[in-house]
């Protein structure tokens, strides 16, 4: 009997020690669920006094906020999400992710506006990000795209952009701070797959910089970005399909994002039209970025070679990005399909991570004094007053190319 | 199809139909991926080095091999199938390579079509999975079913030249362009981004005409309609005998001949005239269904109880000599 006793709280020992060593770590995961992660700051309006801000958890969360306070001030915003989603496709791959998205507006520009997210109680860590100026101050961009399939290579390049960030931060020239990312598309291999976008939403928060500032993102949809996971992921509406739109940084540049992926003639080309013809009046630098390449470095052009390269010429836009043909190249100045002076330079064709493939050099326009290469980079673009400076950051640090263009 | 055709041959016609279609398709695949200045590389470059990882030199070295492959292929098809087999020094390297004396009926000619024929096929086959494995286009999870005559007309070829009757060569013919007209209606149906520049490129570049883009994806549910009747239509009077929906029929598969080259030959008005690749690659969408015009009007006149052996088929059939003619 006495036995039976001891064996009885034996027992009893053992099972309340497994209870406490199971029940531990399921409370870690449910804090691991709801912890706000793939923080992103997306500008598709006006970036000086806006911002879209999403971040994601793994389980469906009720209570979705942002603390928001000028870096110095004493009063702080918090504001509620007001879209709290699933992903689309989740059944499909059995992945749990949620999005929740806040827009901001009333800001300040040239700003810096410390951020906490939280999720059910939640916190992420202090992070920052800085808006836009809109005094026609000089300033510096990323540029790159196709980051959909070399995940080791996005993971490099993107610690490589934070690094670029913190490095331009600490120079004397404010110039050359880096105001955010332009990207051309191709962020997945299969646009429909949450599994893929949740591997690049973590690793786009390798962006951040060791501070904490995130890297704002102007996001164009790539040919493989298909389906609602390109419009949910960036803070567009979610049956969005034209997913064109321009941004100002006050009347000093514009950047007109256009959709290869929709119709490129029609609606598109209308609003092309009348972007450019309005802006060129208003801004001092003129930039268009879309996805599929009109002077391909590897593949056949797309249509936009006939639908928006005539636009670009009539509105004599100062530069054209373009991705999809993992190569690096800048084409000659281009006008009326020759090599002329008065041309507009394409650069481009992305490698913010995917297998850098060779391109033709024996095409007209990437020869002297335009250039192509291969490997993996970003592009950094420089606006002055009077000077665009282009450079690719080959990944390690070296430049691979560098161009100026003068006004 | 009636039974008859099991052991009847393809016309004459037809076969030299299927022919050319295969040579300027092949002609727009050397165009497309080996000799136009912005030659490009295809989906199974693609997958090889995005997708499997394999060194870029070798997906390259075995893209241009194959595509070389195709071309040489189509060139020999229509070579070796000339009826007056005059020796020229082509022919004659062929024969030493591949001459087999012990079977007569394998004549080097037929063995190289049909190596070069069942190799086309399977090129065919594989740049279609390519695009639907890698994804990337609109609707191209369907490319196997919008490359359909694409595979029809070599694999009807092939067929031919193994000795298949006209029956089990139509058949190919024919779900090649049921699936390349269905997966083409749909994408019409959902409003293609390509199409619908095509259609207003086309209309401004040759008719002056400017035109909205909520007509043009009005259109594109029309023409995708279009797609579906014919579709339907040939689903369901393949087998009729009654002499109006025999018509219909024949009206029906002239259509899709006369779709087809409007189809294929917007492919260039709607960019340049150096976009000519993409006509010549879609050829086959005229030939295709111009074989089965050609064989629904012979079959018509005549009728089911005649079937007469052709003679390019008699010589393929096992332990007969060759009759030339």
């Amino acid at each position: 009997m006495r036995t039976t006793k001891t064996y009885l709280i034996f027992l009893r020992f053992f099972f309340c020690f497994f209870l406490a060593s199971v029940a531990a770590p399921v409370q870690a995961d449910v804090e691991e669920d709801t912890r706000p992660r793939n923080v992103r700051v997306v500008w598709l309006r006006n970036p000086s006094t806006t911002a879209t801000l999403i971040w994601d958890t793994v389980k469906p969360t009720t209570d979705n906020s942002v603390r928001i306070q000028q870096h110095g001030a004493e009063e702080a915003r918090t504001h509620k999400a007001r879209w709290n989603e699933s992903y689309s496709y989740a059944d499909k791959e059995n992945v749990d992710l949620n999005y929740h998205r806040v827009l901001i507006d009333g800001l300040l520009p040239s700003t810096r506006y410390d951020v906490e997210f939280e999720s059910d109680g939640q916190k992420s860590r202090r992070l920052y990000f800085v808006t836009a100026p809109d005094d026609n101050r000089s300033m510096t961009f990323l540029f790159g795209g196709d980051s959909r399939s070399d995940q080791r290579a996005r993971r490099s390049v993107n610690e490589m952009m934070a690094e670029l960030v913190t490095e331009a931060q600490a120079t004397e020239d404010p110039a050359d701070d880096i105001v955010g990312l332009i990207h051309a598309g191709d962020y997945v291999a299969t646009g429909t797959s949450l599994k893929q976008w949740s591997r690049w939403l973590g690793d786009h928060e390798l962006t951040t910089a060791e501070d904490g500032r995130l890297l704002p993102i102007i996001p164009a949809r790539g040919n493989h970005d298909r389906g609602r996971l390109f419009n949910e992921a960036f803070g567009f509406k979610i049956k969005d399909q034209h997913n064109w739109y321009g941004v100002s940084f006050g009347t000093f540049l514009r950047v007109s994002v256009l959709n290869t992926e929709a119709s490129v003639a029609g609606r598109q080309a209308k609003w092309l039209d009348q972007e450019l013809a309005t802006n060129r009046a208003t801004h001092r630098w003129l930039v268009a970025q879309y996805h599929r390449p009109a002077y391909a470095a590897t593949k056949w052009p797309s249509s936009a070679l006939i639908h928006w390269v005539p636009l670009f010429e009539k509105h004599n836009v100062d530069l054209v990005c373009e991705g999809d043909g993992h190569t690096i190249k800048r084409t000659v100045p281009i006008r009326n399909g020759k090599q002329d002076p008065t041309g507009i330079v394409y650069v481009g064709e992305g490698g913010l991570g995917v297998p850098p493939r060779q391109p033709k050099p024996k095409r007209w326009y990437l020869q002297s004094p335009g250039m192509c290469g291969s490997g993996h980079h970003v592009q950094r673009l420089k606006f002055e007053e009077d000077t665009l400076t282009y450079e690719v950051v080959l990944l390690g640090g070296k430049i691979g190319d560098r161009w100026e263009k003068k006004k | 199809m009636d039974d008859d055709q099991t052991n009847r041959s393809l016309a004459q016609t037809s076969l030299w139909v299927l022919r050319i279609a295969l040579l300027v398709r092949a002609l727009g695949v050397g165009a497309s991926y080996l000799w136009h200045p912005m030659e490009r590389e295809s989906d199974i470059y693609g997958t090889m080095y995005f997708e499997w990882g394999w060194p870029e030199s070798t997906s390259l070295a075995i893209e241009n091999a194959g595509m070389w492959l195709v071309v040489i292929g189509a060139i020999v098809i229509v070579l070796a199938n000339r009826n007056k087999r005059d020796l020229t020094p082509f022919r004659l390297a062929i024969v030493i390579v591949l001459a087999n004396r012990n079977k007569r009926d394998l004549t080097p000619f037929r063995l190289v079509a049909i190596l070069m024929l069942a190799f086309i096929v399977f090129w065919e086959i594989a740049m279609a999975s390519g695009l639907a494995y890698r994804g990337g286009k609109f609707m191209s999870q369907w490319a196997l079913g919008s490359h359909g005559l694409r595979i029809a007309v070599p694999a009807a070829l092939l067929l031919h030249t193994l000795g298949f009757g006209a029956k089990a060569i139509l058949r190919v013919l024919y779900v090649g362009a049921i699936t390349t007209f269905l997966v083409h209606g749909a994408q019409a149906w959902f409003g293609s981004p390509v199409f619908i520049t095509m259609i207003i490129a086309t209309l401004q570049s040759y008719f002056d005409c400017t035109i909205d883009q909520s007509q043009v994806e009005q259109i594109l549910k029309f023409i995708g309609a279009m797609d579906f009747c014919v579709v339907a239509a040939i689903l369901l009077l393949a087998r009729s005998r009654s002499g109006v929906l025999r018509k219909l029929m024949l009206g029906t598969l002239l259509w899709m001949a006369f779709w087809g080259l409007v189809t294929a030959v917007g492919r260039t008005t709607g960019a340049s005239l150096g976009a000519y690749p993409e006509t010549l690659l879609r050829i086959v969408h005229l030939g295709g269904p111009l074989v089965l015009y050609v064989e629904w009007v012979r079959h018509q006149s005549t009728g089911s109880s005649v079937a007469q052996p052709n003679p390019e088929v008699q010589h393929h059939l096992p332990c007969e000599q060759p009759k030339l003619t």
